[in-house]
């Protein structure tokens, strides 16, 4: 009883998601309207809030998209937009770029080439994440590139099923490999890299860039903490189901597209995982 | 040769430089550098290999400013505060008035919901200058024991 996994998971079903009452926060913790605590019920966990009538609510705390933790202190949900790739213009959606898909759906590069940006009304206006960020850089060496390939591609990622990704973003090239570390943790590895054949300068930029990616990355350090708050946000809901629809739904009629506002890749990598484990 | 009232003042810039990270003044972060200083997070495996690759780099204050600015904006991380220890210095001065030393660090990292890691160990390894009557690094780097980073750092050593 005191030891035993499947009869503690037993106890957050029958229990903690069953017919009992759980103190969620004291009255005081969400005193005035606006105000918010997050708490759990067993391992579930939850946001209690006062609306502007005064009412409570609560809620679990996991968003409808991919069960990411929605609340820790402000609200936000930014899986998609890197508000520095966006801010500064490395790597939007309004440059020319595209996704290719492995015939077999399983790998994917996606890719774009920054010279090409057409500025979207959208990203001007003041409702993007990105756009709290004043975009002047006052160590604007931070990007200063040389162009690397002829093709114009300035930022390209390609994924191999299931865990290695190559990515190439202005002059930074990067092995990234993924490894599983048990049912909740993955272990990420950045190894970069560099030509014998480069200057001291070309050098220079090329741990420069670093900024922009690794586990201080201006733009990826998101990546790893959205994907423990979805690991941290999905406790408790085992039951219920991510929404990866964005930009089509078809597990075998995916196709290669040009708009990377698409969650095509991420469907292409269940497709393999499904094949292999038979689900 | 570095005199008491030397060591003094360098350990009072060190002593101050951690007590504003770890109180979140980090607005107050590049002033502990010259405008053309460098300041790096490094792996002891890539430092011990000659490696140049950092996991963190700014080449100036106004890089510096930008990382600030960054944190305070536009990244996103779970709420948590650093409480740095270090040890006792070892400075050498130079034939040229500058000054090095290294410093060993120990960085505890608590979250908002009271979880507690150690979340950093390592040395520093600093150039000191003197501008305007003042020290400051000229350069700093922090080499971290480890090469593991628990999800991210967003915080300067």
């Amino acid at each position: 009883l005191f030891s035993d996994e499947e009869i503690y998971a037993q106890e957050q079903e029958k229990i903690f998601r069953g017919p009992v009452w759980n103190l969620l926060c004291m009255e005081f913790d969400v005193a005035q309207p606006g105000d918010f605590k997050t708490t759990f019920v067993g391992e579930t966990p939850v946001i209690v809030t006062r609306d502007h009538d005064g009412e409570l609510h609560a809620l679990v705390n996991r968003c409808a998209h991919k069960g990411a933790l929605v609340c820790l202190r402000d609200a936000y949900h930014a899986t998609l937009l890197h508000t520095f790739y966006t801010t500064f213009k490395v790597n939007r959606l309004d440059m020319d770029g595209g996704i290719i898909i492995a015939p077999d759906k399983w790998h994917h590069i996606s890719h774009a080439k920054r010279k090409t940006l057409n500025e979207d009304e959208e990203y001007q206006k003041a409702e993007v994440h990105s756009a709290q960020f004043d975009s002047k850089l006052e160590g604007p060496q931070l990007l200063d590139t040389w162009d690397e390939f002829e093709d114009g591609i300035t930022h390209s990622i390609q994924a191999f099923f299931p865990n290695l990704c190559i990515h190439f973003t202005l002059n930074s090239l990067c092995v990234g490999r993924y490894l599983p570390r048990g049912v909740d943790k993955t272990e990420l590895f950045w190894i970069y890299l560099g030509y014998e054949r480069d200057t001291e300068e070309e050098t220079e930029k090329r741990v420069m860039q670093v900024n922009l990616t690794g586990s201080a990355g201006l733009v990826s350090m998101e990546d790893g903490c959205i994907n423990n708050f979805v690991q941290r946000g999905t406790r408790g809901s085992e039951d219920r189901s991510a929404f990866v629809e964005m930009g089509g739904r078809g597990r075998d009629d995916e196709s290669s597209e040009n708009s990377r506002a698409t969650e095509a890749a991420v469907r292409g990598f269940w497709t393999g995982y499904r094949r292999i484990m038979r689900f | 040769v570095i005199d008491a009232a030397m060591r003094q003042r360098l350990d009072d810039l060190q002593t101050d430089y951690a007590h504003a990270i770890d109180d979140g003044q980090f607005e107050d972060w590049p002033g502990f550098f010259i405008e053309d200083s460098r300041y790096k997070i490094m792996t002891r495996e890539t430092h011990e290999a000659g490696l140049p690759m950092s996991v963190l780099y700014c080449n100036s204050r106004g890089m510096m400013s930008d990382r600030v600015m960054a944190l305070r904006t536009a990244n996103i991380y779970e709420p948590h505060t650093y409480c740095h220890v270090l040890s006792r210095a070892r400075y050498e001065s130079a034939e040229d008035g500058t000054i090095t030393g290294r410093t060993n660090f120990s960085v505890t990292r608590t979250m908002q919901n009271g979880r507690m890691d150690l979340f950093a160990v390592g040395k520093y390894l600093d150039t000191f200058v003197e501008e305007a009557g003042e020290l400051k690094f000229a350069e700093r780097l922090a080499i971290l024991d480890s090469r593991r980073i628990d999800v991210l750092l967003v915080f300067p050593i």
